[in-house]
């Protein structure tokens, strides 16, 4: 016995060998699932931790490359929009009908930029972009942003464009409230770059505070129902007839990056039969 | 003594972090995966008793397993690398005398040509389990051989620059 005791205290690390080296193969080989899916949920809670460590370092890494692609996917649902098409799809033809007969006609066409300079506190706000006529930007096209509206293109150089901010005071977008359709015009009070005022609407028309403001789509620049804001002010003055009311802008002008750029493909058309309307 | 224990937990939580971090992330030329974790087991010290090498050898595989949700085979394979440790050795440096066995394979003890041979064995003991585990068949046995090898060869380069660059002095291991 005590021979045995000897050999045992002799030769244990042959014996721990072989039970560990008999664990690990029973770990390995495991067929039956309780013990493993024990075994890989206590896993997954000492693991996770350590993951979740290594993805907060590593996420920052991919932050451009997954923004590009959501510019992207976002200039894709821009572009299939229902107010970048003249007709609106028939329920009797289909899509690819529609298409061939020419009868979903293309409007509005977006490309992105980054906003490369921007001021929101003079009196006149200008942004710069970081596209130009090289890449097709031409005078006159809507700026957008994910938010809502920002602007119009002023002018262009071969690489870069300034962009009339909606905060400027030669500005004015046509705009539509939303419950009653009235039709009104957007222009910058010139102090506060959260609020602008919204005229020509009529005393008699009701309209509620924290009604919401859609661009018209009747300048032809903006495509239709671009949020704008909501109504935060209403004022019923006594020397005029048109309500006095202010809108909270939906953009956030001072964090302005990525915007996309609105082109309406039938611009000189059109813009030969406005000329002709002013000649009358 | 309480400054070797200390050296070799912290070699061993930072090979295991780098493991963990960088080095299962390492798909280079699609089948190379280095294991450096494999360098703490060859420098632990031969005067731990053996018993508790093999426990540690044990859990240090486990611990890589669970990063790597492949439950028991790196336990195993460091299992087994630990046990063959003495014996290659003392295979490797016949003739000498004995208490070289309880010395330490590291740069400045041993010339350069016998440290790659044992790191290079080593490493190929243990990556050629932790595959044949992975994959259990011997079809393209010969195509996993030659992976296995040019796979062993890349984690032996990167454990001889590691050693290389952090050789401690001689003092500390006695």
């Amino acid at each position: 016995m005590n021979n045995l005791a000897q050999f045992l205290r002799k030769n244990f690390h042959y014996l721990l060998f072989v039970i560990l080296q008999i664990i690990a193969i029973i770990l390995i080989y495991n067929t039956l699932n309780y013990p493993r899916f024990v075994i890989s949920t206590f896993g997954k809670s000492v693991t996770g931790p350590f993951y979740e460590m290594r993805h907060f370092f590593t996420k920052h890494f991919n932050f451009e490359h997954e923004n590009t692609i959501l510019v992207q996917e976002n200039l894709k649902l821009l572009r299939e929009q229902e107010s970048s098409f003249i007709f609106r799809s028939d329920s009797l033809l289909t899509e690819a009908e529609l298409t061939k007969l020419n009868k979903r006609l293309r409007v509005y066409d977006y490309t992105y930029a980054n906003v490369i300079h921007n001021t929101v506190h003079k009196k006149n706000n200008y942004l710069i972009i970081d596209k130009g006529a090289s890449d097709g930007i031409t005078y006159d096209m809507a700026v957008i942003c994910s938010d809502g509206v920002v602007g119009v293109v002023n002018d262009v150089s071969e690489h870069y464009s300034s962009v009339i901010s909606l905060l400027h005071s030669d500005s004015r977008i046509s705009a539509k409230i939303y419950p009653s359709n009235q039709l009104g015009n957007i222009v910058w009070d010139e102090d506060d770059p959260e609020k602008a005022n919204l005229l020509d609407i009529s005393q008699h028309i009701n309209i509620n505070i924290g009604d919401s403001v859609f661009t018209s789509g009747y300048s032809y620049v903006f495509p239709k129902n671009i949020l704008i804001g909501t109504i935060c002010e209403k004022e019923v003055n006594s020397k005029s007839s048109f309500l006095t009311l202010k809108v909270k802008l939906s953009t956030n002008f001072s964090r302005l990056n990525t915007v996309y750029i609105v082109k309406n493909l039938y611009k000189s058309e059109l813009d030969s039969l406005k000329s002709s309307f002013k000649n009358e | 003594m309480n400054n070797i224990v200390l050296r070799n937990i912290f070699r061993f939580v930072i090979l295991l972090l780098i493991q963990i971090y960088v080095c299962n992330y390492v798909h280079f030329l699609g089948f190379i995966n280095p294991y450096i974790y494999i360098l703490a087991l060859l420098l632990l010290p031969l005067s731990i008793p053996k018993s508790f090498q093999y426990l540690i050898a044990f859990v240090t595989g486990l611990i890589v397993d669970i990063f790597a949700m492949t439950y028991g085979i790196h336990a195993s394979a460091s299992l087994t690398l630990i046990f063959l440790k003495p014996y290659v050795i003392s295979w490797l440096t016949v003739g000498k005398n004995r208490d070289e066995l309880t010395t330490i394979p590291i740069p400045g003890q041993k010339d350069f040509k016998w440290l790659l041979i044992y790191t290079f064995l080593m490493v190929f003991i243990h990556h050629f389990i932790v595959t044949m585990f992975e994959l259990f068949t011997f079809r393209k046995f010969w195509l996993t051989l030659i992976s296995v090898i040019g796979n062993s060869l890349f984690t032996t380069f990167i454990i001889l620059c590691v050693q290389y660059i952090f050789t401690p002095t001689k003092k500390d291991y006695k």
